[in-house]
């Protein structure tokens, strides 16, 4: 009545039980009602492989079977050798290599060992599904390919994006262009050439595409080793007084450290040249010596040193009294200042500005005491007048 | 079914024929709107034409090659002819019709023979216009702001210069020229250039809160002589009411409720030791956006609340909207007088703005933001305050 694969689920699972009942009673506390619960789930799994084993009568056929010997699992040609065992071993090598490294290899092991685990048990349960081995080969697909074909599209992806990557935060930025370039070039030209060769070999377009594709893998791989290029990062804006008369060195920022899209669109450019300051604004032809920036909202301004000594801009953010901050009965003032860092020859830095009230004169918003200057401390006469309505 | 389809259709068709239509972009009338429009019609008019070509010939298709139980047709793989002509001909409509739009583009960007400079901020729900010193505009020697109508020259290449306190919005005067968005921290330009005399309406095209479909505008265009003298109002240094008029009682109710955020030029006040200062505003510390009009002139526009509502009764309006170019500039610059007075609206404004704008300035929602409001809060004001105020207010021309 029972095969012989079924006695020995049958068995299994009435020995997990038995295990899971002895267990519970025995053992409390959560470490007991853990092996509770696997020991359970051990049971439910056996039950269900004891299910299939029985459902499918263990693949036997009777000796008496006229097709026992031409149709029976047993009497089919044996399938070809399985790679799994080999990957499931790499697997494990990676598990054991991550332990002792870094935890991102042990975690590809395990992903390496459960799609080992799926693809293995799909293709042993679908190499004995049926005598005819082509039958077999495209239920595994069946059921297979459609997770193999998004899982690998996306690893491939990936894995092609982060190459790229790496490769373009190894290169300087000059040689970056470049290089993408005669790149994209090649890209065109090879294109072309295989559009106009419709004859052409498939190996040698799938020999051509695996030699670029591992050249790519390999030189991100080699790069992302190597790391990436020194990224500056420079800080424009000084708010402390004493930071800004002092005269400290400091990086011109030439490498943007401030976001592209403020400074694609900047209120005022300020030029020092020959001594003094002068603007250029947005919609107003030539140079000016004294701009209007709106109130209450940010404004973006570059600084660009055209002489030769270093120098930094600074700005007065005007005077205003505080009328709940007494000194001998006197309300007490502050004066906000802040400035770039010092801006070599050809250099320039970026400052955005927020005047929250109006400029003197325009007696609107609490206005200031003072008027708001952009200047270039020690220089006589560089000075520019900020008016805020 | 077919009748109400066909009044539907014909419905839509003549209100395309409409002539008062202050916001419609195919009555261009100044230079930059006149180039859009230029551009637009023969576009429209070869968009047109290919729809009509290739709906027929769908049409044609699908009713003469219907399944009618026919033999399928022989297959062929290609016709090269067919196929090139396919491609070439769209290419060269593109062609045809990017020549002409690039070239309208850079002529509506360019930015160095403009004659007169404004800088046009927007905020929720209102715009301000500020007029820097400069020797355009036939000469500014005090900076000017203002807000709800943009005063312009006429004939004259007007440069907008735009930006936003808050979000992104979009000025756009039809008759004037395209949209351009407002962005927070950047400067976008606009030309502008009015042929005539007159009040050219907008509306803000970019969503951008509770209040966005309130938030209009309106370009006014005076000649040079008008101009000047709009100028010169502009800068007119601050008149105190009579005393003991309610204009004067209204100016102490301006100080005690609404000067913390509404600026009035050359307001002053007297300090407990007898000094005289001038009372200014602090927007930024009850406003979420930082600014709000300035009311010194306020009576010399035609409209408050972010140009929502008008200034004038209905009739005064007709008459300053429907006046000749000649006549326009003398009535507009009459200002708001007594008689012409919208108080309906001024009232129920001062008595409880947020029912009238919707707008974040409830102390629930305050509470969100910082304890600052986005609009006006209702103030609480007596139907007496409300009156000083107007009287106030109606001094402010």
């Amino acid at each position: 009545m029972f095969t012989t694969g079924s006695k020995l689920f049958i068995g299994a699972t009435t020995l997990a039980l038995v295990a899971a009942i002895a267990f519970g009673v025995t053992n409390g506390g959560s470490v007991g009602w853990t092996a509770t619960v696997g020991l359970v789930s051990a049971v439910l799994a056996l039950a269900f492989l004891t299910t299939v084993n029985l459902f499918v009568r263990d693949s036997n056929v009777g000796g008496m079977q006229p097709d026992a010997t031409t149709a029976s699992p047993a009497a089919t040609e044996p399938p070809g050798s399985s790679m799994w065992p080999l990957v499931g071993a790499f697997g494990l090598g990676l598990l054991a290599v991550g332990v002792v490294t870094t935890p991102v290899v042990f975690k590809a092991g395990i992903v390496v060992l459960l799609a080992t685990t799926v693809e293995w048990m799909v293709q042993g349960w679908s190499e004995r599904a049926s005598s005819d081995q082509a039958f077999n080969s495209s239920v595994r697909k069946r059921i297979l390919n459609p997770l193999e074909f998004p899982i690998l599209g996306a690893v491939g992806l990936t894995v092609v994006i982060y190459s790229f990557s790496r490769i373009m935060l190894f290169l300087s930025k000059a040689s970056g262009p470049a290089v993408f370039g005669i790149l994209a070039t090649l890209l065109l030209v090879f294109g072309f050439l295989f559009a106009s060769r419709p004859s052409l070999k498939k190996g040698v377009t799938v020999g051509i595409c695996a030699i670029a594709g591992l050249g790519l893998v390999s030189t991100g791989a080699v790069m992302a080793i190597d790391g990436e290029r020194e990224i500056e990062q420079h800080e424009t804006i000084e708010s402390d007084p004493a930071v800004c008369n002092s005269n400290e060195e400091a990086e011109v920022d030439e490498n943007s450290s401030q976001s592209l899209a403020a400074k694609s669109n900047v209120a005022a450019t300020v030029f020092f040249e020959n001594g003094t300051l002068s603007a250029e604004v947005i919609g107003i032809p030539g140079r000016v010596t004294t701009i209007t920036l709106p109130r209450s909202t940010p404004s973006n301004v570059v600084f660009r040193n055209l002489d030769a000594e270093p120098v930094r801009l600074t700005v007065s953010l005007g005077t205003f009294e505080d009328p709940n901050n007494l000194v001998n009965g006197e309300p007490t003032t502050t004066s906000p200042v802040v400035c770039t860092s010092r801006v070599e020859r050809d250099g320039r830095q970026f400052m955005t500005l927020v005047f929250p009230k109006s400029s003197p004169g325009s007696l609107a918003g609490g206005a200031s005491l003072t008027p708001y200057t952009l200047f270039v401390p020690g220089v006589e006469g560089a000075s520019i007048e900020v008016v805020v309505p | 079914m077919i009748v109400a389809a066909a009044a539907g259709v014909a419905l839509l068709t003549l209100a395309g024929c409409a002539t008062d239509a202050p916001q419609d972009t195919w009555q261009p009338e100044g230079e930059n709107a006149q180039r859009i429009q230029d551009l637009q019609w023969w576009v429209f008019a070869i968009a047109g034409v290919v729809l009509v070509i290739v709906s027929a010939a769908v049409l044609y298709c699908v009713v003469r090659f219907r399944d009618k139980g026919q033999d399928m047709p022989e297959q062929t793989h290609g016709k090269p002819a067919l196929e090139i002509a396919l491609t070439v001909l769209p290419a060269l409509i593109l062609v045809a019709v990017g020549i002409p739009t690039v070239s309208t583009i850079f002529k509506l960007a360019k930015t160095s023979d403009t004659e007169c400079v404004v800088n046009v901020t927007g905020q929720q729900w209102w715009w301000e216009y500020d007029y820097p010193v400069q020797d355009g505009c036939g000469g500014i020697t005090e900076p000017i702001v203002t807000s709800g109508q943009l005063v312009i020259p006429v004939d004259t290449r007007v440069l907008l210069r735009l930006t936003s306190r808050d979000v992104i919005h979009s000025f756009w005067i039809p008759k004037l020229n395209g949209k351009k968005d407002t962005v927070p921290g950047r400067v976008h330009t606009l030309r502008m250039q009015a042929d005539q005399p007159g009040i050219y309406a907008g509306q803000c095209t970019e969503f951008c809160g509770l209040s966005h479909a309130n938030m209009k505008m309106e370009a006014v265009a005076l000649n040079d002589a008008d101009f000047a003298t709009w100028k010169a109002n502009q800068i007119r240094p601050y008149e105190s009411p009579a005393a003991g008029s309610l204009a004067a009682v209204g100016e102490g109710t301006f100080k005690a409720n609404c000067s913390y955020c509404h600026q009035v030029n050359g307001l002053t006040t007297t300090t407990p030791s007898g000094d005289i200062t001038p009372v200014l505003a602090n927007p930024d510390q009850y406003v979420v956006s930082g600014a709000v009009p300035n009311l010194t002139h306020l009576m010399t526009r035609n409209t408050f609340a972010g140009a929502t509502w008008d200034l004038l009764t209905p009739a005064c309006r007709d008459r300053v909207w429907n006046a000749s170019p000649e006549e326009f500039g003398a009535l507009y610059l009459q200002g708001v007088t007594p008689e012409c007075l919208n108080a309906v609206d001024l009232r129920e404004w001062l008595r409880n703005a947020p029912a009238k704008k919707p707008m974040y300035a409830s102390d629930e929602q305050k509470a969100n933001s910082g304890g600052k409001v986005r609009g006006m809060p209702n103030l609480g004001l007596t139907e007496a305050q409300i009156d000083e105020l107007i009287a106030y207010l109606l001094e402010r021309n």
